[in-house]
């Protein structure tokens, strides 16, 4: 399995004035070529600030503090702005949370499509560029000659939604990732919007990177989940393995107090607690103080990241 | 015998939206022809996406909107129409827990002040230390323990669920029969969800408080009112309601049957067997200008001329009540292909 991106020993710091958050901590994370992998956390676990990195986009005040982002065996981390214009949308392009907000509201979609293709696209021409850009969103289902003389608060949350997925392709990036693409969206919408996704993903061999903290939409798009707490990736492993062998007892609870429409109503259980004060983290394993298998070494050291079985790993005591 | 507690009966709720300076006013129907019953001690989940009107009728219930037309019963009699004695025991008794903790909590008051203060102005208690008392019950109750810990804080001190589980204490506080809860969880981290909905099932059974859980969420819907009822709204009209098991078992209505096929389970092998349900088209109309007939008829894959034309009325079908002149025609549904 080729990787396109690997990500080795990435901390990420924000300094505030109430102290330092750690919103990433030393992960190390494999995003493997033409398959969609999903990282799953609740809010603050870090998902967002990973997925930001990759594109050389980390919110002020956040910092670097140690380790690389591999596209390709280049590092993100290393590259001048020059190199990250071509890098962005070329080979890894975003589509952000709540993206809806991401267009500008006083210009028509055709003038935001056209202004994007102007800039990056080499060779530009206005006709072929109008022409690839009726392709895309013919193929997010919308009908272009509709869409493209509108404004954004013309068209529906789900629309606009589909109007961003567009243009995340425009440029025919190697990697799509998706922040909560469907956060604030209907359930139909969301339905019809993974099923794009997926069409996407299956014709075009698109390598995806989904964050979510909905794990059902997990068990619909992808391949490979990993589960963020606290800034730490606890496990990753293949789609099945996750569901069907959980080996953190953070996966394990996860997996146990998601409601379904299907499944037995007696053994839905919460987790207990509540995630941990970032000022504040406890010592040793960031989940101990939830974890009802936590021994005493768990309360010292922080666990290492072992294999389980075939690309399946987890950090905990457990498996020490 | 169940015991109706509130009941909405013809309910509608318009309102006038501004069209131009010289324009009339232009109606939107927010909640049409509703009528509903919320027995005593029963847990009842509404559900529906956005502009369904679910939220409206939770404001209904509540007392905080006056209907355009229609009755609103509690305990057989019509709010609009009581003494102010019996409207104040309503009040009292019917409570409402919104979705955004932190903006129903004030920020600059203690969690002490925030729930000692509506019990005393409503001599619910005699004097202070009965109510401080009665707090620190409550706390317990909501599983905030110690309550001494809680009652200093403020509203920024603690997290999404604890803030939750304090607007539950405010509620129990007026010893209410009904608690309406609007998305109370949609705000919460995943891990939390299902101590809360726990936390209200807890309070339905140990101190017969009926629950009116207003959702997008049918999951959650099915485990809370798994013993109750659950009602289906699609552009402010009732499109299928009766017992919860019965309901999302058999879904009939169309409307109902794509909702349920587009929530994603968590389970990667029944989520590849699922069954689609293809619909003419994924965006809703807008409640301003609702199709006619069958509201839910131009995205209707089963929809034919008559569905444009007539509306339909709820009639009972399999033991629950559905809005759909082809009930009995359509093929049964199921999860799984």
């Amino acid at each position: 399995m080729e990787n396109l991106v690997e990500i080795r020993d990435l901390t990420i710091d924000f300094p505030l004035r109430a102290g330092t958050i750690r919103a990433v901590n030393h992960v190390d994370l494999d995003i493997p070529k033409g398959k969609v992998t999903a990282l799953v956390g609740e809010s603050g676990s870090g998902k967002s600030t990973l997925a930001s990195a990759i594109i050389g986009l980390v919110s002020v005040p956040g910092k670097i503090v140690s380790g690389q982002i591999l596209y390709k065996g280049r590092d993100v981390l290393k590259m001048d702005n020059r190199e990250l214009n071509k890098y962005r949308w070329k080979e890894v392009s975003m589509v952000f949370q709540a993206a809806q907000n991401s267009l500008n509201p006083v210009m028509t979609i055709r003038e935001q499509f056209l202004e994007t293709a102007r800039i990056h696209m080499e060779n530009y021409d206005e006709s072929a560029a109008l022409k690839r850009i009726s392709e895309l969103l013919g193929y997010v289902r919308l009908e272009a000659n509709r869409v493209l003389d509108s404004y954004p608060h013309e068209l529906s949350g789900g629309m606009k939604q589909r109007v961003m997925i567009a243009f995340s392709l425009l440029l025919d990036p190697q990697m799509i990732i998706l922040d909560e693409p469907t956060t604030a969206l209907d359930v139909i919408t969301q339905d019809y919007i993974f099923n794009i996704l997926k069409r996407i993903h299956e014709e075009m061999g698109i390598t995806m990177f989904l964050q979510t903290h909905d794990i059902a939409v997990v068990a619909k798009v992808a391949e490979r989940m990993g589960v963020m707490y606290a800034g730490y990736l606890v496990e990753i492993g293949g789609i099945r393995d996750m569901f069907y062998n959980a080996a953190h007892p953070y996966t394990k609870q996860l997996l146990q107090a998601a409601p379904s429409l299907l499944d037995e109503l007696k053994e839905r259980k919460p987790i207990m607690g509540t995630p941990p004060d970032p000022y504040n983290m406890p010592k040793g394993c960031p989940f101990h103080p939830r974890c009802i298998h936590a021994k005493p070494i768990c309360e010292e050291q922080i666990p290492q990241m072992v294999d389980v079985a075939p690309d399946h790993k987890v950090m905990c005591h457990l498996y020490l | 015998m169940d015991k109706p507690l509130m009941e909405l009966k013809n309910v509608d709720m318009y309102y006038y939206k501004k069209s131009g300076l010289f324009k009339p006013k232009i109606p939107i129907g927010a909640a049409v022809g509703i009528n509903m019953t919320i027995n005593e001690g029963e847990i009842a989940a509404l559900v529906g996406e956005s502009g369904g009107g679910k939220t409206t009728i939770g404001n209904i219930v509540a007392g905080l909107l006056k209907p355009t037309s229609g009755e609103v019963l509690f305990e057989g009699k019509n709010i609009y129409k009581m003494t102010r004695a019996e409207f104040r025991k309503y009040r009292h008794s019917v409570q409402l827990v919104q979705q955004d903790s932190y903006a129903s909590l004030n920020p600059v008051h203690t969690i002490e002040h925030s729930l000692v203060g509506p019990i005393l102005s409503r001599k619910i208690v005699k004097n202070r230390k009965e109510a401080l008392q009665k707090v620190k019950e409550a706390l317990l109750r909501v599983e905030l323990s110690p309550p001494e810990m809680f009652l200093e804080k403020y509203p920024h001190q603690l997290s999404g669920g604890q803030r939750q589980r304090i607007l539950m204490a405010r509620a129990i506080l007026m010893n209410p029969k009904l608690i309406i809860a609007d998305e109370p969880v949609s705000m919460i981290d995943v891990s939390l969800r299902i101590a809360i909905l726990n936390l209200m099932s807890r309070l339905n059974r140990e101190m017969n408080i009926a629950f009116l859980y207003i959702t997008h969420d049918l999951a959650t819907a099915r485990y809370i009112a798994q013993n109750g009822s659950i009602t289906v709204l699609y552009l402010g009209k009732i499109v299928e309601t009766g017992r919860t098991a019965t309901v999302l078992e058999r879904p009939a209505h169309p409307y109902l049957q794509a909702l349920l096929s587009a929530v994603p389970v968590p389970d990667p092998d029944i989520e590849s067997r699922k069954r689609k349900l293809p619909l003419k088209s994924v965006d809703m109309p807008s409640v301003a200008k609702p199709p006619s007939g069958c509201r839910f008829h131009p995205r209707c894959p089963y929809a034919d001329e008559k569905c444009s034309i007539e509306e339909p009325e709820l009639i009972p079908f399999n033991g629950r009540l559905c809005a759909c002149h082809h009930v009995e025609t359509i093929p049964e549904w199921s999860y799984l292909e």
